[in-house]
Order: structure tokens, then C-alpha cells, then sequence
């Protein structure tokens, strides 16, 4: 196992709501992870919700700004830059650095809410998701080199979900078209990333809104793609599309709508196998849909 | 041809987001999840659909966008159709017309500081692993900023607005 190193990067180490609240094994595997590459998550006192950018930003944007810049000043306080384990979180708080920096009477309009609870923020501060974050600020040999178990035997395909790159202007990672930076980070785990066609949402929304059987159709052209192009799993770097697959291919399955389905993980559970973390420490034993040569391979590492 | 309903669309210019440059290409179509909810169709999408509609506040899909602004970035004429849908949710939120769900996620971030209720179980699953209880020291700022935001009266708006409806209904049922 790789010995955590002395920390020469340091964040505010914002959590978010879904995957603390539902999936707190991925905020345990970035706990563990992290430091092994040299980063330091510091934790912040009052971080809030980011808040949501879909549905609580419908409900009433000054407040939505005010929330994400109170989560700002925060971290403006600790005098570090933000990485997240959520894209969703992250594109929160970049839109509002960035709607906050171009319009001065919105900032102070912001800051006249905030100073009535003693807080303030000056500026804009530095927001990565971790994906962003370990290809920017880490680099993909950063991370080739932790790796002890490499997971070639893997033919994955990436699912960006929404936020990770888009808006594109103000996430300013890489192209959702035609992504890439998230198939060299699957490389240097040592996996072989698949192209495929299909770009889109994983149909979260849609579930939500109690339109499960559209939800199940999108998932299962998007999935029924990833195979065709020779993917044997699927890799993502949001929470809320993870529960999407793993838990909307399950009852898509029961229903009838789909066949086998194909395995899920999280990116963060794969750099946790690629590192050296075992089976049960990376949470895999919960997982729901378990076929393939795919799944033989996870479970022939240990 | 697909017609306009004038009647919604002024409304849009009157939140003030609409630009009147859209031509109806469907290129924002190619993307959009919301485009797969049965009934829309290449020459009629969800984002014309939103943009004519002549009761934004109840439109049946405008919930559902999931805001990955897919449709923004390949607009050849500069819309933001994730903005109009910003401002319209804004619109039908105040009004009282939005789901039941957005007014619950609303009073449950005011009241925990959190978008998703957190179970034993998952305090049990934390404690196991070793993380922190989740703490929602927040709160009462949150609630704070609610209050000064205009963002309560709102959520209490709707709640008489929804008591009188079912008094409505009631008194409807009593006849």
C-alpha cells in the first residue's frame, strides 16, 4: 500500500449532501485516497448544501446564490481553494464565483445578505471537482504511480453525467462532446476506456420527476451503446448517476425492461482497487449488478 | 408549422430572459434528456414546448430538466434555454404552482442544511467506517438567509395557498 505522502496540496474538502447522506463509502474512499497522493482535505465548520443548481435554484436563485456564496466565504476564510466529491456541487459554486465576478451589484447585493450573519466574501475562490482536480492540479502520472494494481482487464465507459463539464465556460474542463480527460485518468488505473455515442443525462431527472419508465429507456439505450462498443462495465464520477444505473438498472431488470445490465463504479471505488484497497474496504460488496468478465476481474483482485 | 401561443410568450419577456433571436432549429433537442418524456418530437421539442407554452407555471415537464445546459452550448443563436427554465421554475415556485417536492427539498435544506434526509442507517454506516456524524451546525444561519431572501414567505405562501385550494375542494365535495 502506498504511505500517505506529506500532503503539497491542500483543500476545503466540500462533502455535498447526497454522497455524505447515501453514499458515505465514497466520501470514505477520498478520505483514505487522497492523502496517499500527497493531498491534505481539510475539513470546514458550516459548509452547507451547495445548493442543488436544478431544483433549489428553480425554487429561488438569491437565495441559491446567497447559500453557495456563504459556502465561498467559508473556505475564503480557511484561506483554501475547494475540490468536491460531486460535480453538481462544484458547478454550484463556479456558477456563482462566476455570476458574483461579473456583476458587481449582484456581489454586494449577496454581501448585504451575508454581513447580516456575519459573513462576507471577497472575490471568487478557486473550485475544482476532484476529477478536475486530479488531472489539473495531481496529473495523470500522479496517479499512475500510486497504482499497484493496475485494472487492465477492465473495458470501461465513462459516463460524465451533467456537471462535470458542462457549462463549458465556466467548468473549463474538457469537451462534453467528446470528452477525454476522464479516459486518461481511467487509463493511468490502468483500465482501457471505450468510446461511445451517447453524450447525454443518465435520467436521474426523470426518476425524480416519477417518469420512471422514460428514466428506464434512456438508461437502457445508454447502457445497451456502452456494450456495443465493447465496454464491460461503466465508470462515473457522479453520485447521483451512479445511484441512477445502479439502482435504476436493478428495477429496470425486475421489470422486465432490460437484460443483464452492466456493473457501475464509481470512479473513486476504482482508484481504491487500483491503489490496493481491498474488496470489502472499497464497498463493492454492496453492489447490486454483479456479471461479466468485468465483475470476475474485481473480484479475481483479491 | 408550429404555432406560438403568444399569451406564454410574453410572459417570458416580461421575466425578461427570452431572446427573441430562437429559430426553431431543434439543435438543442439533440441533447436534451427531457426530449425523451413521451410526446416530443423533433419538430416539436420541450424547449419550444416551454417556450410557447401558455401556462408555464403548470407546464407538465418543466421540473424535469436536469439543467446539464447541453442545449446552451450548442445553440447557434446564443439562447440559454437552462436560464428561461431557471427563471420559469422561479416563476411557478412563487406562485405555488411548482411540485410538492421542490417545496420539501426547499424547507429541508432550511431545516437541516442538507438537500437529502439522513437515516439511521447511514449514521449507523458512517460510524463503521469511521466518519464524522453529519452535522447541520448550518441551519439556523440558513434559516437566517431565508428569511431576509424573501425565500420562507414564499414557502408559506404556497402552504395557504394549497389549505385554501383544499378547503376549496372540500367545500366542492360538501355541495
Amino acid at each position: 500500500m502506498t504511505d500517505i505522502k506529506i500532503p503539497e496540496k491542500r483543500y476545503a474538502f466540500f462533502l455535498g449532501c447526497l454522497i455524505p447522506a447515501r453514499f458515505p463509502r465514497f466520501e470514505y474512499l477520498a478520505r483514505v485516497l487522497f492523502p496517499k497522493l500527497g493531498v491534505e482535505l481539510v475539513d470546514i465548520e458550516g459548509f452547507s448544501c451547495c445548493p442543488d443548481p436544478v431544483r433549489f435554484k428553480g425554487a429561488d436563485q438569491l437565495t441559491w446564490i446567497v447559500l453557495a456564496a456563504r459556502n465561498l466565504a467559508l473556505a475564503q476564510q480557511a484561506g483554501l481553494p475547494i475540490i468536491t466529491i460531486c460535480p453538481t456541487c462544484a458547478m454550484t459554486l463556479m456558477t456563482a464565483n462566476h455570476e458574483l465576478q461579473r456583476n458587481p451589484d449582484l456581489l454586494r447585493k449577496v454581501n448585504g445578505v451575508l454581513e447580516k450573519t456575519g459573513r462576507h466574501l471577497d472575490g471568487p475562490v478557486e473550485v475544482k471537482h476532484f476529477m478536475k482536480a486530479l488531472y489539473e492540479d495531481l496529473g495523470t502520472h500522479r496517479l499512475r504511480d500510486a497504482v499497484e494494481r493496475p485494472l487492465s482487464f477492465l473495458h470501461i465507459a465513462y459516463h460524465g453525467g451533467c456537471h462535470e463539464n458542462n457549462p463549458v465556460d465556466i467548468v473549463q474542463f474538457d469537451n462534453p462532446f467528446n470528452p477525454r480527460k476522464s479516459g486518461e485518468l481511467l487509463e493511468a488505473l490502468g483500465a482501457h476506456p471505450v468510446d461511445y455515442l451517447e453524450i447525454g443525462c443518465c435520467g436521474s431527472p426523470l426518476s425524480l420527476d416519477g417518469k420512471m419508465s422514460d428514466s428506464h429507456k434512456i438508461m437502457k439505450s445508454k447502457t445497451e451503446d456502452m456494450v456495443h462498443h465493447g465496454a464491460g462495465a461503466m465508470a462515473v464520477g457522479c453520485a447521483s448517476c451512479f445511484q441512477q444505473f445502479e439502482i435504476g438498472q436493478t428495477m429496470a431488470i425486475r421489470g422486465g425492461i432490460m437484460g443483464a445490465g452492466i456493473p457501475v463504479f464509481h470512479f473513486l471505488e476504482l482508484m481504491g482497487l487500483a491503489m490496493g484497497l481491498s474488496l470489502e474496504e472499497t464497498g463493492l460488496g454492496g453492489h447490486k449488478i454483479k456479471n461479466g468478465k468485468a465483475w470476475e476481474g474485481v473480484v479475481s483482485l483479491d | 408549422m408550429i404555432g406560438i401561443d403568444f399569451s406564454g410568450r410574453k410572459k417570458l419577456y416580461e421575466i425578461g430572459t427570452l431572446r427573441e433571436v430562437c429559430f426553431q432549429c431543434s439543435v438543442c433537442a439533440l441533447h436534451c434528456v427531457v426530449q425523451n418524456v413521451e410526446g416530443y418530437d423533433i419538430r416539436n421539442t420541450f424547449v419550444y414546448d416551454v417556450f410557447g407554452s401558455d401556462d408555464p407555471d403548470h407546464h407538465r415537464a418543466l421540473w424535469t430538466c436536469s439543467g446539464c445546459h447541453k442545449c446552451h452550448e450548442v445553440c447557434p443563436q446564443d439562447v440559454n434555454p437552462a436560464r428561461v427554465i431557471d427563471d420559469l421554475r422561479e416563476q411557478s415556485f412563487k406562485n405555488g404552482c411548482a411540485p410538492s417536492y421542490v417545496y420539501d427539498l426547499a424547507r429541508l435544506v432550511i431545516r437541516t442544511g442538507m438537500a437529502f434526509p439522513v437515516t439511521r442507517r447511514t449514521l449507523k454506516e458512517r460510524e463503521k467506517m469511521g466518519l464524522q456524524p453529519i452535522e447541520t451546525a448550518a441551519a439556523g444561519e440558513i434559516r437566517q438567509i431565508a428569511g431576509i431572501t424573501g425565500l420562507l414567505d414564499k414557502i408559506e405562501a404556497a402552504q395557504e395557498k394549497d389549505k385554501s385550494e383544499d378547503r376549496g375542494q372540500g367545500e366542492k365535495q360538501d355541495d
